[in-house]
């Protein structure tokens, strides 16, 4: 093997020097060569189907070799041979030609950098900004690749999958440059009471500072859904000096409050009729334990106090 | 190299204890290959290979990464047995509105979800056609719009008879223009701009509550449309709302709006009228009142603590006329 491991070498350094001598096409020079080839009963699946070819694929100076044909074939291409000019001409309709636009409603600028394809001879249009000229929330299930509009059968629609349409307290504020909730943790899932729940479906948030003010979020489910459901409580990060409530509007009228719930208490779980209602309210409060004293959304919290809030997996049906 | 060849030689051993079936005989050949300096093109590009096609046998091989790569498929190798799997990076995605199946989508297998947007199902799904160039940009339209009705004269087509505050101030409102700047967006929900009368307050603008006149010329009977205050600014602490005048009389007025509230809906008669004066008002959150024409002591930041995002933007949109 040695031997021929210097054949190969020597053969890669006579790639070079053709490259060279004929400027222009970095290949070798035309002509006949032999060749070490292994051959290994290689098998070849294209997207998961087994090609069966007269042509023996082989290994050659560290590549699988295949005879076109078989790939592009398998791959749906159609492959011309032009023996005047010694091109290969692979006609594939499935290959995707990608632009980035700006997005427009009625011709003003929603936004740049639109994803639209041609492929296989059909334009598509990034999800995102039919969803997001739509007003409809979306969901990516990757594993199976499918995409949900407006919901999402059995396991319901993310709530973060909505835009939010009013915040208060620290989600007003801008937070690294964004304002709006916090759907998750950046150090771990939500764990209430020793269980993890779904970090990314969950809306969280821990005061800092003395200029935190207790947050709330408003979206606007447009009276399509029936059910919110989700679970409910302090993380167990929290110091256990406070209790976090709740509270829950549709349309400006309560729809349900939450017990004040304690650090190592188990979530509460919430499931909520939401039928008809537009516009979703989610409040949070929190009750000092030593003093009582109950701040409510948008009011500053002391900052002697540690909370870490969890809503959990919240999504609609 | 060396570490190649082993792997080579791990493909070897597999092949010749696990071989079952097909071809030829196992192991290293010689074989002879005609080189031609043959160009790969796919769909009118060439590809460029680091390892060269070759004829062999009356089939033109290439390495399968090129191939692949130029395919848009992925190429992986399997040692046992000796396999090739190649699968197309773009794959077909299901797609569902409101558990309805629509035709499917496509994704590049990482970020990207496109769904053919164009195709009749979902223009009526959404209710939305999109129209793209050749430059990808993409333009969506409602399919009945806008949402009054085709007889009403839309507000916008009328000229201005008299400009009030920041609607006087050419540089804000260039020739008296008072739509189109910006998407009107209330509650995640998007407004045809050029049917909405669009004032904004950005920080530090020397802001004057402004109003505008039309001459109706008596020919009219109801102007309609619907206030609010438009998602750019939609945590703004304040309230705003419209009075609209008649040759003098107030004719009504949308009450004050505030953020998070559904658009406030229009319908005012304006039957007999000369000229219709749109008046604004603000109200800040210590309910300190600017009238049109008086200057607005708008905070200086936002409440997201932005000095740059616009403090307040109102939408009077689809204002029209019957």
């Amino acid at each position: 093997m040695a031997k021929s491991l210097r054949f190969v070498s020597s053969y890669a350094v006579g790639i070079v020097l053709g490259g060279v001598v004929f400027g222009g096409l970095t290949y070798a020079s035309a002509g006949i060569r032999t060749l070490p080839a292994h051959f290994a009963n290689i098998g070849i699946h294209v997207n998961n189907k087994t090609i069966k070819t007269a042509a023996e694929p082989f290994i050659y100076n560290s590549n699988v070799y295949v005879p076109i044909s078989t790939i592009a074939h398998g791959l749906g291409a159609s492959v011309a041979w032009n023996g005047k000019t010694h091109e290969v001409l692979v006609n594939d309709k499935n290959v995707a030609s990608t632009k980035l636009g700006t997005l427009n409603y009625y011709s003003l600028s929603v936004y740049s950098g639109t994803h639209t394809v041609l492929y296989g001879g059909k334009t598509y249009i990034a999800g995102f900004a039919l969803a997001s000229i739509a007003n409809v929330p979306y969901y990516i299930d990757s594993a199976k690749n499918t995409m949900y509009f407006g919901t999402v059968p059995q396991a319901g629609m993310p709530l973060r999958s909505f835009i939010d349409v009013r915040d208060y307290g620290d989600f007003a504020k801008s937070v690294q440059g964004m304002v709006g909730p916090d759907y998750g943790w950046t150090d771990g899932a939500p764990k209430i009471d020793g269980i993890l729940y779904s970090n990314a479906n969950s809306i969280v948030w821990a005061n800092s500072g003395s200029n935190s003010q207790v947050p709330g979020v408003m979206y606007n489910l447009k009276g399509n859904y029936s059910l919110l459901t989700g679970s409910f409580g302090l993380d167990d990060a929290s110091d256990a000096k406070e209790e976090a409530q709740l509270t829950i509007l549709g349309d400006g009228k309560q729809l349900y409050q939450s017990p004040w719930q304690a650090q190592g208490a188990p979530a509460a779980p919430v499931s909520v009729d939401v039928s008809h209602v537009k516009l979703l309210t989610i409040e949070f409060s929190v009750m000092q334990n030593s003093t009582k004293k109950v701040y409510t959304m948008g009011q500053a919290l002391p900052s002697s106090l540690r909370v870490d809030i969890d809503f959990a997996d919240v999504r609609v049906h | 190299m060396k570490h190649k060849m082993m792997v080579m030689l791990g493909v070897l051993t597999s092949a010749v204890i696990f071989a079952t079936s097909g071809y030829a005989s196992t192991g290293l050949h010689d074989i002879r290959a005609s080189f031609a300096n043959i160009k790969l093109i796919v769909n009118n590009n060439m590809i460029k290979t680091s390892a060269e096609p070759f004829i062999y046998n009356h089939n033109v091989y290439v390495p399968i990464s090129a191939v692949a790569h130029a395919l848009q498929a992925s190429a992986k190798w399997v040692n046992r047995p000796a396999s090739v799997f190649v699968n197309s990076t773009v794959q077909p995605v299901t797609v569902y509105d409101n558990g309805q199946k629509l035709p499917s989508g496509i994704t590049d297998g990482s970020t990207f979800y496109d769904v053919p947007a164009t195709n009749p199902a979902y223009v009526s799904a959404f209710g939305l056609t999109p129209t793209i160039d050749n430059a990808g940009n993409v333009s969506y339209e409602g399919q009945t719009p806008p949402s009054f009705a085709p007889s009403s004269t839309a507000l916008m087509s009328l000229t201005p008879t008299k400009l009030i505050g920041d609607f006087s101030n050419s540089q804000l409102y260039p020739a008296g223009q008072l739509s189109g700047y910006w998407p009107a967006t209330v509650l995640g929900t998007m407004y045809p701009g050029q049917f909405t009368i669009e004032w904004a307050v950005t920080p530090g603008q020397n802001a004057v509550v402004p109003g505008v006149d039309y001459n109706l010329q008596g020919k009219y009977t109801t102007l309609s449309g619907s206030f609010a205050i438009d998602d750019l600014s939609k945590n703004f602490d304040g309230s705003v709302q419209l009075t609209f005048v008649g040759d003098g009389n107030v004719l009504g007025s949308t009450g004050y709006v505030q953020t998070g509230q559904q658009p406030v809906p229009v319908s005012i008669s304006v039957t007999g009228v000369q000229t219709l004066e749109v008046q604004y008002q603000v109200k800040s959150a210590n309910g300190t009142i600017t009238n049109m024409g008086s200057t607005y002591a708008a905070p200086s930041v936002n409440p997201d603590g932005s000095k740059t995002d616009p403090i307040l933007v109102t939408d009077f949109m689809n204002a029209a006329l019957q």
